[in-house]
């Protein structure tokens, strides 16, 4: 009957759609919200884990900690309330945020895994009310711009495990996806017809990680990674309302940030596990490039996460155990010139591994509160399910 | 099942459920990535010299009505009916039989009247089998005389449209006999007077509803009268109207509609910037009326623009399926209609002659005739007014 129920909900989450997470109002100008290429497990531990978690696609030297062929999908659902000056508005999302596939090598050290997960997400659509005058008279206007698509990440990494107390890893990232923008006016007078123009940016960037981690005393590892993502090529391909097909056009390179995070992770006893974690990222040396694409401007960014993980049964220690997470951020890009956006959010989780852990799922419950300055806040509420396969079941 | 299960295969759901609902409240230029949307307005006129009527289009045979009028603003015209040829037997039990008329029924409609004019009357004559389309006015007035006056049909003034029977027995039906020479086809012609100039709109069967029609109720010879009086039907064949001689519209104008035929064709050239990358929004085609429209009061007439596959002048077939139509009334002075969907067609990598055909929806069947100004008037040239959208900047963040 488990099974059943496990091969059902797989199916469900199996309808895949674009491989996106949370939307946000903090995603319009620039890249998009930075995404968080974490598992579920990752998640529930307020990103803390990540750079120890062969499921996350922070550390590639984690990707030695799968000891077996480890499939893994996620799917999150989002619910949101957004205030800025315009109103607000509850809004609601579903996504696929994390895919990977790894596993170890026979009879090497080694690991390899490749995962595709979320970079930015820059999905949104906006509507504003006004006045226009095209021929002299004023007529009142909707407006609606929407955008769906971002920049995602295609990971391939080998981690190492040199011996009990280190493993390293390195990885290639390659960074692509697309924005599909639609712009769209509405007149009150219906003898003005309401275009809609259509665009789509494609994006294009390679990228590496390096990442090490060690276990620097028996109840104490610390992990580390570093990327660097060199410089994204943005093109557009449009067409319009009967209009004559734009050829490509490279509109823009923008120069991405290295990022830099470290991580601990402290085992105080068998049943409990506690994490936290520093990145750095400095986006700022977008910052020129999107000004004069027209954004408000990047920023550098920090997050500090802490997370705890309680293992209730120490004989079945991935049967429910109770992972809680907090973090706090700041967003890279503004959404109006002054103050840096930033957010935070505490989360709570679980999972279960069954069939002699062959096949397992986690849940995350996560909520994050994002604002910039007082005008522009936003709280959401995500909920991440993901299910792993594991077809040779736990290798010691 | 376990409770747990429920609870996880409930958060799976719900975190798997495929909704999506983004939108969000926005003003710009905070919300506003690329600029905001952008409109512009432009006037273009149309190719020096290449604005022109042409004329003859349409045959007799396609009417929709027959103009009959006394003068005045709607000058002189005659409608002409010839009907079907009745025959002289019918069949009775399989019996062709000789029959004998008891009464006959001629149905006429009036699509619209002028009412402004008092004592309104239609009167119906018997014409000889040789007036054809080529008679002139004159020489049909000529055959209009009292002898071959068969009926006048007086309309109440309040009647501005319809149908009406004359029916015609006894001794009126010696109007309506034929000779050898008939070979039993009717024709008539129909004039109008009254105490001051007048016109009517007289349907014909490419009208529908208002087509004429004689009917014909006959007694055959040798039968019993037990078996049904017969009823022999039937609908116009031949149909036009007679005008006084008028002089052709001058060159300097575009000529829609009348008799003969007008159409008219203007030619645009788009900026490549239209036809290739704007997104047009609204597209109104201006046109001025060398003088006010005359026609029956509160008779509308439907002015066609159509756009032509290729530019092979009077004879450019149009682009089916896509026009644009207007209402003109007696006494308007212009036009002003949408023509964005025409306009649409001139874009893109395929794109249509930017070249507009005038017409009317009625032609031919209209006392409505508008001569709009052309590029070769001293002022009041067709314009054409176009809004449209630059492309939007969506490169921008």
């Amino acid at each position: 009957m488990r099974r059943i129920l496990c091969s059902g909900v797989a199916a469900t989450v199996m309808i895949a759609g674009s491989l996106r997470a949370q939307s946000s109002e903090f995603g319009i100008r620039g890249l998009g919200v930075p995404g968080r290429e974490l598992s579920t497990r990752g998640l529930a531990l307020g990103g803390s884990g990540g750079l120890f978690d062969g499921e996350s696609s922070l550390n590639p030297a984690a990707l030695g900690s799968l000891t077996t062929v480890t499939a893994l999908f996620t799917s999150s659902g989002d619910w949101r309330n957004t205030t800025n000056p315009a109103g607000s508005m509850s809004t609601r999302d579903t996504r696929f945020p994390q895919i990977l596939v790894g596993g170890p090598i026979p009879h090497r050290p080694i690991s390899i895994g490749i995962s595709y997960s979320l970079y930015t997400d820059r999905d949104f659509t906006v509507v504003s009310d006004g006045t226009a005058s095209p021929r002299g008279v004023p007529i009142a206007v909707h407006d609606t711009l929407s955008s769906r698509g971002g920049i995602d990440d295609l990971r391939i990494g080998g981690g190492w495990v040199v011996n009990r107390r280190l493993a390293v890893g390195g990885a290639v990232h390659l960074l692509t996806g697309s924005n599909r923008l639609a712009s769209r006016r509405f007149w009150e007078d219906t003898t003005f017809q309401s275009p809609q123009d259509v665009a789509e940016l494609s994006y294009a960037g390679v990228g590496f990680s390096v990442g090490m981690i060690w276990k620097a005393l028996p109840h104490v590892e610390i992990a580390a990674a570093a990327r660097h993502d060199g410089s994204l090529t943005i093109q557009r391909d449009s067409t319009g309302n009967g209009q004559v097909l734009f050829p490509t056009s490279t509109i823009g390179h923008v120069p991405m940030p290295t990022t830099l995070s470290g991580a601990i992770r402290l085992t105080p006893s068998r049943s409990l596990s506690v994490t936290g974690s520093v990145t750095s990222r400095n986006w700022s040396v977008a910052d020129s490039s999107l000004v004069a694409q027209g954004a408000p401007g990047a920023r550098n960014t920090y997050e500090v996460n802490g997370g705890v993980e309680w293992f209730r049964d120490l004989r079945r220690p991935l049967k429910y155990p109770l992972r809680l997470g907090a973090r706090y951020a700041t967003l890279p890009f503004l959404l109006v010139t002054g103050t840096q956006p930033r957010e935070y959010g505490f989360s709570v989780g679980t999972g279960r591994r069954f069939a002699q852990e062959r096949g397992g799922f986690d849940v995350s419950i996560e909520h994050v509160w994002r604002s910039q300055g007082s005008n522009y806040t936003e709280s959401a509420t995500l909920i991440t399910f993901g299910i792993s396969v594991r077809p040779g079941g736990v290798v010691p | 099942m376990k409770p747990g299960i429920l609870a996880t295969l409930g958060i799976a759901l719900a975190a798997a459920g495929c909704t999506e609902h983004l939108t969000t409240p926005g003003s710009c230029p905070t919300f506003c990535p690329g600029g905001q949307s952008v409109f512009r307005d432009t006037i273009l006129t149309p190719v020096a010299g290449a604005d022109s009527s042409f004329s003859g289009f349409v045959a007799p045979s396609s009417l929709t009505s027959l103009l009959a009028s006394n003068g005045g603003q709607y000058g002189e015209h005659r409608a002409v009916i010839r009907f079907l040829p009745r025959g002289d037997s019918v069949v009775v039990s399989d019996s062709s039989r000789t029959f004998t008329v008891d009464s006959i029924a001629i149905e006429l409609g009036i699509q619209a009247r002028d009412t402004t004019a008092g004592n309104f009357v239609l009167e119906m004559y018997r014409l000889p089998l040789t007036v054809d389309s080529t008679v002139s006015l004159a020489a049909l007035d000529a055959l209009m005389t009292p002898a071959n006056l068969i009926a006048e049909i007086p309309e109440p003034a309040a009647f501005r449209s319809g149908l009406f029977h004359v029916t015609f027995s006894g001794d009126s039906l010696a109007g309506l006999a034929f000779s050898p020479n008939d070979s039993t086809v009717l024709q008539i012609g129909l004039r109008v007077r009254a105490d001051g100039p007048t016109g009517a709109r007289i349907g014909t069967p490419a009208s529908g509803t208002f087509a004429p029609e004689i009917s014909t109720y006959v007694k055959a010879v040798g039968v019993v009268d037990s078996l049904k009086p017969q009823t022999i039907g039937r609908t116009a064949v031949a149909f036009f109207t007679v005008s006084e001689p008028a002089p052709p519209p001058p060159p300097s104008l575009l000529a829609v509609g009348g008799i003969p035929v007008s159409r008219s064709f203007i030619r645009f050239a788009l900026t490549p910037f239209l036809r290739d990358s704007a997104t047009i929004i609204r597209a109104t085609l201006h046109l001025q009326a060398d003088a006010p429209l005359i026609g029956i009061p509160a008779d509308t007439a439907v002015l066609v623009a159509t756009s032509v596959l290729v530019d092979f002048g009077a004879k450019s077939p149009v682009v089916a399926g896509v026009g644009a139509t207007l209402p003109l009334l007696p006494g308007a002075t212009g036009a002003d209609f949408d023509v964005t969907q025409l306009v649409k067609l001139w874009q893109g990598k395929t794109p249509t002659p930017a070249i507009i055909r005038l017409a009317l929806g009625d032609e031919g069947g209209t006392f409505l005739f508008p001569l709009f100004r052309s590029t070769r008037s001293l002022s009041g040239a067709p314009t054409l007014q176009i809004t449209y959208r630059p492309p939007f900047a969506f490169e921008g963040y």
